[in-house]
């Protein structure tokens, strides 16, 4: 029993950690129809620049906020300069991301090497702490983590349903000829859209970084999972992103802890029993 | 469901009290038409008037919500498209998805075939194919003999409606139920359009929805008129011209404002 | 028949290659191109962009392993008139299989549901040691001995790679112009009226990624009789990327341009040490990648394609 509420624990750990990837890449792809393969590699960058900074100023959330504002502004300069201008072609600018993740993570391994990172964590979550009734003792970071994802998808959702930027963010999901009836500067809200995507991957990085380790492969992990999580709990959906997260990284932790060798093939299951039935995802919208 | 056929007094279409509904809202209510074989028949009637719902019900694309329908004297209500298709019913769209990668002869190719079995169907195309020679024929009756190599990408929209036409006569439909089949025609392309549906062999039933009066009127031997769902009028060309009610609701909504 | 007169140059370099360029460059140019003349043909005919075509060279490429002879303990060896059926048997198959899987997506839809299959298969390699052997995989597999000629040699081997590459360029020409090929264009065009013409569509697109999974298995047997081994990296992200940029910088429209961009691939890999740091070899690739994209979408044939065309309309411009 208490083996299988850790492993639970650890399942919603990564499911924290899939969510906060997943969701920007599914922000950007509701708004823009764009599949942005480079979002693993924007979450390596915040994740290594969240590494940088902590390190200097020895300030853990100020990792965490540079990272993202790192990543943010890699975004908004990745929809601006190159994927902007082929607005409406989804498919060159899935491929076009696909070169830029090339470039980006080759350039990240000339620039911090082939090793392992780790964010050092401030002292009051560097340790583990008892679990109550358990009396298990269980790493304080991965808590916090799980309680960081919360507090980003409830913001998140407070950003969508209560702002005038949300407002502009669903009306452009429905319909993004009418933003532009409306005389809305689309190009611009599609940059910005795009640095909150950025953002959110680069704070993931950074957490990632602290909660976990990383390195080069970790940005095609990362795009991977958000794949697979979106796929299954329905592309442009933040709610369907959070649901996916949690599917995805309990069979992963199930899976691992019961079935070690076929782990992978519980995850694939889901992804190809999810197409079988509803084929837009678990709360995706009909794709015709 | 067995099928039964009686020929002595079947009509080619015969609708009873046919009725769609979406929600809570009749798009289509308690329409009875029926046409005999080899008819001209127009459905005329203002936009939003339940045209082209009726032909979705009427080809199978949607279910009926009430009433009957019965083609050639067999009840059809519940048979799905394609064995519909089979019974020799054909349809146009209003919104034409042609294949624009494929040429005219090998679109109409497909239409004859709906693709060989077998091995052939790994085998490329022989011009001695029998399908080949129909499809050919195919592009004679459609007006689109010079155009067989042709990719659909570079027709005109008038020749695209043509080809429309063309792969709805094929293997020998016995009726065609054509969807405004002048929309978006040109002024200088209609005529060709008309002479076109007057040169079809005269033993297929044909039913027609169309905007274009003066079309509609030339084509056919008789008009159903529908006005929010329901049947308004009925009667040959000359009657609705000068029926009042018909007047009203559609020559006023179509040119009094 | 024309598009496989292209390969006649490739035909005349033994005359005057070392075996170096007849195998390191030219023959794993056409082993590279044939995969990616699966791919090229799903772009260019159903319009689908598939990330999963080194999985199905890698299913025939494990066939081959595992019942071939090689130098680790798995596997029962067979004599090669039986694998090589099989192994084009099982590509076949999984290419179905996939089309199966993905036969309700289009476009980006596409891409990530066979680029999530492609990486699950990845996986599954690396995790199953019964079948694949895991992470270490398959050492020592050697192309067998036919009629006395050993096809280790670099010329027999050469002169069969280039037989499978006619082969399959005949085989995709012919048929994208047979009733299958022709309804398989029309799905890519307007799959709704396919079903209003009494078509249905799941056969025809199970069919068109079996036919891919058919010449993706050719280029999957020579590539591991090649590479003489197979792994889990070589139907890792790596290989799957590889075939797909291989397709793009060749141009997605022809099926030439697979072989096309299988060369500029290869001659980069090969020689791009020369002018940059050898480690930097994916930043170089990615900006091509990226340049072709942004510059040239319809890839090198396509560039070729509007330059000869030019040529060919005013020769005495082109002069100056």
């Amino acid at each position: 029993m208490t083996f299988f509420l850790i492993v639970t624990l650890n399942g919603l750990t990564l499911a924290a950690l899939y969510f906060l990837a997943a969701s920007g890449f599914t922000l950007i792809f509701g708004l823009m129809r764009t599949v942005n393969m480079a979002h693993g590699a924007l979450l390596l960058l915040g994740g290594y620049v969240g590494f940088e900074v902590a390190k200097t100023t020895g300030f853990w959330p100020l990792g965490i906020l540079g990272g993202g504002l790192a990543a943010a502004f890699a975004g908004a300069l990745i929809q601006f300069g190159i994927l902007g201008r082929f607005q409406g072609d989804e498919l060159r600018q899935t491929l076009a991301s696909i070169a830029l993740s090339i470039i980006m993570a080759d350039l990240m391994l000339w620039y911090w090497g082939g090793i392992t990172y780790q964010v050092a964590l401030p002292d009051a979550l560097a340790g583990g702490f008892k679990l109550p009734l358990l009396g298990v003792g269980y790493a304080s970071i991965r808590l916090v983590l799980i309680i960081f994802a919360v507090v980003v998808g409830i913001t998140l959702w407070l950003v969508i349903a209560k702002t005038r930027l949300g407002a502009i963010i669903r009306a452009g999901v429905d319909d993004r000829e009418m933003l532009r009836a409306l005389g809305f500067d689309v190009a611009k809200i599609f940059i910005i859209v795009f640095a909150l995507g950025g953002l959110l991957a680069g704070m993931a990085g950074v957490v990632a970084a602290s909660a976990l380790s990383i390195a080069p492969g970790t940005d095609l992990q990362f795009l991977l999972s958000s794949l697979v999580v979106v796929i299954v709990g329905g592309m442009g959906s933040v709610g369907g992103a959070a649901l996916g997260a949690l599917l995805i990284g309990l069979a992963e932790q199930y899976g691992l802890a019961y079935a070690p060798t076929y782990g992978v093939v519980f995850t694939f299951a889901i992804m190809v029993f999810v197409l079988a039935v509803r084929p837009q995802g678990l709360l995706g919208r009909s794709e015709t | 469901m067995p099928i039964n056929h009686d020929h002595k007094t079947a009509n080619a279409l015969e609708i009873q009290g046919v009725g769609r509904r979406f929600g809570g809202f009749w798009a289509v209510k308690d329409v009875s038409l029926s046409v005999r074989p080899g008819e001209r028949r127009a459905v005329l009637g203002p936009n939003g008037a339940g045209k082209t719902t009726l032909f979705n019900v009427l080809t199978g694309d949607l279910a009926a919500s009430a009433g009957t329908i019965r083609m050639d004297g067999a009840d059809v209500t519940q048979t799905p498209m394609h064995k519909r298709i089979k019974g020799g019913l054909r349809r146009t769209y209003q919104h034409a998805h042609l294949f624009d990668g494929l040429t005219v002869r090998e679109t109409l190719f497909l239409a004859v075939s709906s693709v060989a079995g077998g091995w052939q169907r790994f085998m490329p195309l022989k011009p001695s194919d029998g399908a080949i020679g129909k499809a050919e024929s195919l592009a004679q009756m459609s007006g689109l003999c010079s155009d067989l190599g042709r990719e659909v990408a570079n027709l005109s929209h008038g020749q695209r409606r043509q080809l429309e036409i063309g792969m709805a006569l094929a293997e020998n439909p016995k009726m065609l139920l054509l969807d405004e089949p002048a929309a978006g025609l040109s002024p200088s392309e209609r005529p060709r359009l008309a002479e076109l549906l007057l040169s079809l062999p005269k033993d297929i039933t044909i039913v027609l929805i169309e905007h274009d009066m003066d079309i509609a009127l030339r084509t056919s031997d008789s008009v159903s008129v529908l006005h929010n769902g329901r049947l308004l009028a009925e009667g040959s060309p000359e009657n609705i011209m000068s029926n009042e009610a018909v007047h009203d609701v559609y020559m006023g909504g179509a040119h009094g404002h | 028949m024309k598009s496989a007169l292209f390969l006649l140059p490739f035909a005349l370099v033994p005359f005057f290659a070392n075996d170096f360029w007849l195998v390191q460059i030219f023959g794993r140019a056409l082993i590279l191109g044939i995969i990616a003349l699966s791919l090229t043909f799903l772009a260019a005919y159903l319009g689908v962009v598939s990330f999963a075509q080194a999985t199905m060279a890698g299913v025939a490429g494990y066939t081959v392993a595992y019942f071939g002879p090689n130098t680790v303990d798995v596997g029962r060896e067979m004599p090669f008139f039986v694998v090589l059926p099989l192994a084009m048997i099982m590509a076949t198959l999984s290419g179905a299989i996939i089309g199966l899987i993905a036969r309700r997506s289009q476009g980006i839809y596409a891409i990530m549901i066979t680029l999530a299959i492609g990486v699950a298969f990845f996986y599954f390699t690396r995790q199953n040691y019964n079948y694949f052997n895991g992470w270490t995989g398959f050492s020592g597999i050697r192309a067998p001995e036919i009629a006395g000629t050993s096809l280790r040699e670099p010329l027999p081997f050469y002169l069969l790679i280039i037989l499978v590459s006619a082969l399959c360029l005949l085989f995709v020409n012919g048929f994208i112009k047979s009733p299958l090929g022709l309804t398989i264009q029309a799905v890519r065009d307007a799959p709704k009226r396919v079903l209003a013409i009494g078509i249905p569509t799941t056969p025809v697109i199970v069919s068109a990624y079996a036919f891919a999974g058919f010449i993706a298995g050719s280029g999957g047997i020579l590539n591991v009789w090649y590479q003489e081994r197979i792994s889990s990296f070589s139907v890792g992200l790596g290989p799957i990327v590889d075939i797909l940029v291989i397709a793009v910088i060749g141009g997605l429209k022809n099926p030439i341009g697979a072989f096309i961009g299988a060369l500029a691939f290869v001659l980069l890999d090969t020689f791009a040490v020369d002018f940059i740091d050898r480690e930097r070899f994916n930043t170089l690739i990615g900006l091509v990648l990226l340049a072709i994209i942004m510059g040239a979408p319809d890839g090198l044939h396509g560039l070729a394609k509007s330059w000869l065309s030019r040529f060919k309309k005013r020769p005495s411009e082109n002069q100056v």
